[in-house]
């Protein structure tokens, strides 16, 4: 017989006694040590997550993966993920305008699924993970009227807030308790010259710049939605808020403003180029100058002799979909990051800003940290964004509104009327809106 | 031999079933899907037609399309002329200078094809930052005024515009060099003869005989144009507002954005179609272009 013949008998008993020993082992393996998979956004908040999970590992025996998208790409997966069969993530990362789509969809257990109620979490924070949402939020048509359940559990903390250069305040007398968009435009006209900027905005629309947006339409006392989901926008007070914001971005706000992200407003708060501006603290905190800039609720206005102010929630929260591999160990890890002592550690560099009220409030923290106590106070007087799954629409359409105002395209008083007919033909075409 | 032929088509038959699988269901699961309308990432009912009538209204789907076609009717022919000019230029080097230098100038001429798209696009944003970007040092050492290149509508679309022509020359580059080297040398020696300019030489000899492989690079070019995204994704992300919104951008905001899955697959044909008039229009040119040859 050949050589080479009577080799292969042989290299095929092996490899296939071998196929068969490792496809008994195999699943024996996995089951013992397959790592929860966690799905998040990518930045110095997953760091931080990432920085802590050996810590559980160590605990517990249970491994933890990260698979780390940008913010576009984490919701596509995430849903790709909750809406197959078996899903590929054991616990996802949401911004909180997409809990409408995730818990409104069915996708996610509740908490009482694992027989835990959440306890100690600030008001402001808690809020997002409620589904259908508290009363005060109008509920997408035809979502069953209750139970109220918690579909998810918040871990980073985020409120857009107003950081402002204290000492030209202080020089130039303008420096209340509470802000007014009065006051922003009285030091912003003061300040800025060639090269320094009173003002600095998300000006590149999408999902930036309307989040930037709300606080000044809430302020000037307008909505985006009326009760039965028709668009609010095309309102006295929703052109004067944006009205408001051309003339920041006109007057005050530097060049390029129109393709701005939160890296450039960041950076030029961060580097004294501009005087003020609205910033989600979670990830910009601990790099601007405690001794220059001051951090507070974002302003409001006056009407009829009382402040209205609405600073803008943006929880990061978790959850687990109903078609999570293990579930069990992701609500551990769940659970594990929230406690107080996770959280401690979570919100110790000052990067990321802690949920949970005792660690926002914690005397040794806010020494190192002078900035929670004041996020604390936004944060249980912060309102979320209409809860509806049209959100991402009602983004690309005011955003590019916001845009062509920006541009000088069209007036803001257009630019209400464009967006508020695109999104109305939206929510009536989707049957979102009566 | 019937049995052999027979056998042969069944031996090709489970790889041809495979193909046809991977090709077209995607194609016809897109079908379906504009078919039925969804909410919160899944279907919930048969619309019929109601997507294509949606999409023939959405406002941003076309505006997409028009600021694709504008980009693709401004970039194109700029990345034709240069790439030529770049080619023809070579080509005359050839003659003058050493083979491992041409070797050199061609390796270099074809880096940024090589770039991942959205490393070029990240690139070339921060060229464009107003105020820190090297575009503006330049402006300022020129004593020329500050541009908010992507800060304006225009400006954006331009930033854009050359950001692509960076991109692409090396790719028509590559395809016309290699053209004009094959190139038969007895049409030049009787235009020589016959006492051509330089510049006879190029517009009488050159480029009617160019001609063919310009038109192949002009397709491939302009399909590739149509489905833009990365690289533009990661300089302007389709803004400021929907300045550099382009067709992929605004189908993958439809899609994955608004989870508009029934409308996006909708727009997904109806770009499809434009695509293949476009290219179908330019084979057209081609075919008309040969049969007249072959008359004469």
């Amino acid at each position: 017989m050949n050589k080479k013949l009577k080799v292969y008998p042989i290299a095929a008993t092996a490899l296939l006694s071998g196929l068969a020993v490792s496809a008994s082992i195999v699943p024996a393996m996995a089951a013992s040590t397959a790592p929860v998979q966690i799905a998040t956004f990518s930045g110095p908040e997953a760091d931080a997550l990432k920085a802590l999970a050996p810590l559980f590992t160590k605990e517990t025996g249970i491994k933890v993966v990260f698979t780390e998208f940008s913010y576009q790409a984490l919701f596509t997966k995430e849903l790709e993920s909750v809406s197959g069969g078996k899903g590929t993530y054991d616990m996802i990362f949401m911004d909180d305008p997409w809990i409408p789509t995730f818990a409104g969809g069915n996708y996610l257990y509740p908490m009482s699924h694992f027989g835990y109620a959440p306890k100690g979490f600030a008001k402001g924070a808690i809020q997002v993970s409620e589904w259908p949402p508290a009363p005060g939020y109008n509920a997408p048509l035809g979502t069953p009227s209750g139970p109220r359940q918690y579909y998810s559990l918040p871990v980073t903390g985020n409120v857009l807030m107003f950081f402002y250069r204290k000492d030209l305040a202080k020089k130039y007398r303008i420096n209340p308790t509470q802000w007014t968009w009065n006051d922003v435009n009285k030091l912003a006209a003061k300040v800025t010259t060639k090269k320094f900027f009173g003002f600095v905005l998300r000006g590149d629309g999408g999902n930036s710049s309307v989040a930037d947006f709300s606080p000044i339409l809430w302020a000037y006392g307008g909505h985006y939605f009326n009760k039965n989901w028709t668009s609010a926008l095309d309102s006295p007070h929703g052109i004067a808020a944006l009205t408001e914001w051309v003339t920041l971005f006109k007057r005050y706000a530097p060049l390029g403003s129109a393709s701005f992200g939160a890296n450039e407003v960041g950076n030029y708060l961060s580097k004294g180029q501009a005087a003020m501006g609205e910033v989600w603290p979670s990830g910009w905190t601990n790099v601007m100058n405690p001794k220059l800039i001051k951090f507070t609720r974002v302003p409001g206005t006056i009407i009829n002799g009382k402040l209205v102010q609405f600073p803008e929630v943006g929880v990061w929260s978790a959850g687990i979909p109903k078609n999570a591999p293990d579930s069990t160990n992701a609500f551990k890890f769940l659970k594990w990051i929230t406690s107080e002592k996770q959280q401690l550690m979570y919100g110790g560099n000052g990067l990321d800003v802690p949920t949970l009220t005792n660690v926002l409030l914690n005397k040794q923290l806010d020494k190192k940290w002078p900035y929670y106590v004041p996020f604390y106070d936004s944060l249980n007087a912060a309102k979320m964004r209409p809860r509806t799954p049209a959100w991402p629409f009602v983004e690309q359409a005011l955003g590019t509104q916001i845009v062509n105002a920006e541009l000088g395209k069209v007036t803001p008083s257009q630019a209400m009327q464009n967006a508020a007919q695109q999104i109305d033909q939206y929510m009536k075409e989707h049957g979102l809106s009566n | 031999m019937f049995r052999d032929r027979t056998l042969k088509y069944l031996l090709v038959l489970p790889a041809l079933i495979i193909i046809l699988l991977v090709m077209f269901y995607p194609i016809a699961y897109a079908v379906y899907t504009s078919f039925y309308s969804y909410l919160y990432g899944r279907i919930t009912n048969y619309v019929g037609l109601m997507n294509w009538s949606l999409a023939f209204q959405d406002s941003f789907f076309w505006h997409s399309i028009l600021i694709t076609l504008i980009y693709s009717v401004i970039a194109i022919p700029i990345e034709l002329v240069i790439s030529l000019a770049l080619a023809i230029s070579l080509f005359e080097l050839e003659n003058h200078i050493s083979k491992k230098f041409i070797t050199i100038i061609r390796s270099v001429v074809i880096v940024p094809f090589v770039v991942m798209p959205t490393v070029t696009g990240v690139i070339w944003r921060l060229i464009f930052m107003p105020n820190f970007g090297l575009a503006s040092e330049i402006f300022e050492i020129l004593h020329l005024p500050n541009i908010d290149w992507l800060g304006q509508s225009t400006n954006s679309m331009i930033a854009v515009i050359i950001m692509d022509i960076w991109m692409w020359v090396p790719f028509l580059f590559i395809i016309l060099y290699a053209a004009v080297q094959s190139l038969p040398m007895e049409a030049f020696e009787a235009a020589l003869v016959d006492g051509a300019s330089r510049m006879q030489l190029v517009r009488m000899v050159i480029l009617p005989l160019l001609k063919s492989s310009m038109l192949v690079a002009i397709s491939l070019r302009s399909i590739d144009a149509i489905r833009i995204f990365d690289q533009v994704y990661a300089m302007t992300q389709g803004g400021p507002g929907d300045a550099t919104m382009f067709a992929s951008l605004q189908l993958s905001n439809t899609a994955f954005g608004q989870l508009n899955f029934g409308v996006a697959a909708t727009e997904l044909f109806i770009t499809f179609v434009i695509m293949l008039l476009i290219v179908g229009s330019y084979y057209l040119i081609g075919i008309r272009r040969s049969a007249n040859v072959q008359i004469k």
